[in-house]
């Protein structure tokens, strides 16, 4: 999960690999901003048929928090 | 459930008017970076919307649309017996504007004429309520105007949505049709989210007053009045990607039909990351959703015709389609129908 995570933010943040850490809050990203964020939920529903509460998505902060979540659901 | 279906109804003409003036989103402003720009460009796909000057309302709009459409049909005025004008930029607070328009455009004294006060589901809602008047032997055809000026609504100076709306005004005729075969609709609404598309100043929960017209800095750097619009856009996407998939759903099964069974889908103009993520989601083909919001910008009730007239005028009037529409936002408020359009005459597209 962690692994897919992490290859999502790359892909819709356009970062080179390896430049997505475990531990990173991902709001402090310079590239994340409305669109990045629309992408992220929008890129979760079509993978894991899910939408994520808004309210559930703001107390989710490092990309780590993020695969954890999906795996708990 | 608000689940509606009608046989033998339909479309017979489809006009749409825009004010002349453009207004590009790239085009370099005081207030939103080029940067800023060009990411609403990239995320909603709008990169122009037609601006009425301050002599233009939504009923002119409205009236050029239907002067035009009943003129190219050759309609005798007096078989209108109905008239419906949806909006929610309205001439007046009172009388209804559909009542001056019967007027103006001549139409019968025994022309039944209001207001409904919809915004983005309302060419759905608008088109399942005149199908349903359609069902009175008495009534002879529907005239469905949908007119928004939204770019008087909000401001420009608001970050979330100082350049997502454009202004325009359609007409649809609506009338019996042995060849139409059966009609679907569903009508939804949740008024626990009114807040989220809203002008929260000027009616009579809280009055207009000079505070209300006094401009306010929001924490986002946004700068409107109480009395210009608010939207909550990400509490939008939530509801667009998870209620409208759930509806379309629901208007495939009552009907019997699958995906595979639509030649078109017309998504309100809103969002063209969201709508194409819908469609992707549903295993929608792409070249089945037709888009004008890059030319238009989100013209409310009024998308869905204005896209048919603008990329469908070549297509409909020739060959029989089954359609799928959906439209979905203010209130929050939301409508599918599905419906067979039997070549019904397209005017072109009027600038004013």
């Amino acid at each position: 999960m962690l692994s897919n995570i992490i290859k999502m933010f790359e892909e819709i943040l356009e970062r080179d690999t390896g430049t997505i850490n475990a531990h990173d809050e991902f709001r402090e990203y310079e590239e994340w901003d409305s669109l990045a964020y629309l992408s992220v939920i929008a890129k979760i529903d079509e993978d894991y048929h899910f939408v994520i509460p808004r309210d559930e998505f703001q107390k989710i902060r490092t990309i780590e928090d993020l695969a954890n979540y999906l795996e708990n659901k | 459930m608000a689940i509606f279906k009608y046989s033998e109804i339909g479309i017979s003409g489809i006009s749409a008017a825009v004010p002349k003036e453009k207004n590009n989103n790239l085009t370099p402003n005081d207030f939103f970076t080029e940067k800023e720009a060009k990411s609403v460009v990239k995320m909603t796909g709008i990169k122009e919307r037609r601006v009425a000057p301050s002599n233009i309302c939504a009923s002119d709009l409205c009236y050029a649309a239907a002067e035009q459409l009943l003129k190219d049909m050759a309609i005798d005025k007096n078989t209108i017996d109905v008239l419906i004008f949806i909006s929610q930029t309205p001439d007046y607070r009172m009388p209804s504007t559909g009542i001056i328009l019967q007027h103006r455009l001549g139409l019968s004294k025994s022309c039944a004429a209001f207001d409904i006060n919809l915004g983005c589901s309302g060419y759905v809602y608008g088109l399942c309520l005149a199908y349903s008047f359609c069902k009175q032997k008495t009534i002879n055809k529907v005239l469905l105007l949908n007119g928004e000026t939204r770019t008087k609504v909000y401001s420009f100076k608001d970050k979330s949505t100082g350049l997502l709306f454009g202004d325009a005004g359609a007409a649809t005729l609506i009338e019996r049709n042995k060849d139409a075969g059966d009609s679907f609709f569903s009508l939804n609404a949740d008024g626990s989210r009114y807040h989220f598309i809203m002008i929260p100043a000027g009616g009579y929960r809280y009055p207009s007053s000079p505070e209300t017209v006094k401009e306010k800095v929001f924490e986002d750097g946004s700068i409107r009045t109480d009395e210009q619009g608010i939207m909550d856009g990400s509490g939008v996407f939530d509801f667009t990607i998870q209620d409208v998939p759930q509806d379309i759903i629901r208007v495939l099964n009552e009907s019997g039909r699958s995906i595979n069974d639509i030649d078109i889908f017309l998504f309100h103009q809103a969002n063209k990351f969201i709508t194409d993520h819908i469609a992707k989601k549903m295993g929608i083909p792409l070249e089945k959703v037709p888009y004008s919001l890059d030319k238009f910008g989100n013209t409310s009730s009024v998308s869905i015709p204005l896209n048919i007239v603008s990329e469908l005028s070549n297509q409909l009037p020739n060959e029989a389609k089954t359609v799928l529409m959906t439209g979905f936002g203010v209130g929050l408020s939301w409508a599918t129908g599905l419906l067979n359009i039997i070549r019904p005459y397209i005017s072109k597209l009027i600038e004013i």
